[in-house]
């Protein structure tokens, strides 16, 4: 279980951005992080994922391990660093991770012969997509933090995005999804939370949250 | 009017992308394109555009040049306020004396006057959009391409986008694309984009 502690933060330029955000995220389950526009989210992300340090609060795993988490940015298919597929999923360099990225690029439909020696940025928008998402969740940590991985996408390719999702839900992942689209939650039941104002405003089941229209309105889904 | 007969479109590496389209949208109609990921959304726009010639067929077009919002706001947002963007597209319509005054008429006639010492990368994606179709606007098109603008947005925002578009466009020919059928906009006529060609829906 991931465990957020009372975390404040706020960025040099001034707006606080967190204040007292505290919150557990299951293993084997999917958390999804809603709210407006400039309520938190991506900085709560980065914050769970240790890519920034709260100035004060903690985050707690248990059990505790090393790296913690993966963080796929948004857009996540416009930071490939090299000219073909394979040379891409090579660079993850383990054995072990390699096969899990093969893995994920076949529960998400990805025929990898294929595309294997095209280049990244030559994919259609939801392939460099699915591929981004395959490669980075192929890391083996703990937890798993997704900034929009949906944005854009079409039905088909966010339904794909979900499957991934599941499966890593079925390793045990810690998986938290900050997301502005409602037929992913549908997809895919887990826990939502709404985040207004740098706070945890409302936490339950997706069910109950995609079934009471007040929920999806404070989450600006409405 | 805007009219594409039988209209075969593509690029050299792809082929033939877009196989025998006819259509036809006056001012005052929106035609929605419904299409997946990579169904052609945005290249039959840009044939609309006059950016890509097609490869047989004609496209026929009365309404002048189009304004294009693209799917990515922040790609055609270019001025460091949001008062400049507006600048940029009036000071070709306006002399030196009359521009202050145009840009405050259009501030305001598009509601984003708050905005307007903003600087438009650092807004949200919903405001993003509205201000580059203002700035689409202030050089009066007579004709609309709109790719996928929802499809960054959050439920409100995009809720938002719908109202400024039928309150500032109402007299426009608009093409609107989406790629889930949930995000299907108020339209005229609906169409689906599958193999290359058109095919009426709903």
């Amino acid at each position: 279980m991931l465990r957020a502690h009372d975390l404040f933060f706020r960025y040099d330029d001034g707006g606080s951005v967190l204040s007292g955000f505290s919150a557990e995220f299951a293993a084997g389950e999917v958390t999804y992080i809603c709210g407006p526009s400039g309520s938190g989210k991506t900085t709560l992300s980065l914050l769970l994922a240790e890519m920034m340090e709260p100035q004060s609060g903690e985050i707690l795993l248990t059990p505790d391990e090393a790296p913690r988490a993966t963080m796929v940015l948004q857009f996540a298919e416009e930071l490939f660093l090299t000219d073909s597929v394979r040379l891409e999923i090579e660079l993850l360099t383990d054995t072990k991770r390699i096969g899990a990225a093969h893995h994920h690029l076949k529960s998400c439909g990805l025929c990898l012969p294929e595309i294997a020696e095209r280049d990244p940025f030559t994919l259609s928008f939801g392939q460099a997509r699915l591929l981004a998402i395959s490669i980075q969740c192929a890391q083996d940590t703990p937890v798993y933090i997704l900034d929009e991985p949906t944005i854009g996408l079409d039905e088909v390719n966010m339904l794909r995005v979900s499957v991934l999702l599941k499966v890593l839900i079925s390793l045990g992942k810690v998986v938290v999804v900050v997301t502005h689209d409602p037929e992913l939650i549908e997809s895919l039941p887990g826990r939502v939370m709404i985040l207004e104002q740098g706070t945890l405003a409302w936490h339950g089941p997706s069910a109950e949250f995609l079934a009471t229209s007040s929920l999806r309105s404070r989450a600006a889904l409405e | 009017m805007l009219e594409l007969r039988e209209v075969f479109a593509g690029y050299r590496d792809t082929g033939e992308i877009l196989r025998e389209i006819s259509m036809q949208v006056e001012a005052g109609q929106t035609a929605a394109i419904y299409g997946l990921n990579g169904s052609g959304k945005s290249t039959l726009l840009r044939v609309c555009a006059g950016l890509l010639s097609p490869t047989r067929g004609t496209v026929k077009n009365t309404l002048g040049r189009p304004g294009y919002l693209q799917q990515n706001p922040r790609l055609q947002l270019l001025a460091s306020t949001v008062r400049e963007e507006l600048a940029l597209s009036l000071r070709r319509l306006h002399t030196p004396e009359s521009l202050d005054g145009a840009i405050e008429e259009w501030l305001q006639r598009c509601s984003i006057s708050g905005l307007s010492r903003r600087v438009p990368r650092e807004l949200s994606g919903g405001q993003q959009q509205r201000v580059a179709l203002s700035a689409i606007l202030c050089r009066k098109p007579r004709f609309l391409l709109l790719d996928e603008p929802d499809a960054f947005l959050d439920g409100r925002s995009s809720g938002e986008f719908r109202d400024f578009v039928s309150e500032h466009c109402s007299d426009c020919a608009i093409l609107w694309t989406h790629s889930r059928r949930s995000s299907a906009p108020r339209a005229t006529r609906f169409f689906e984009l599958r193999d290359g060609r058109l095919h009426a829906s709903h």
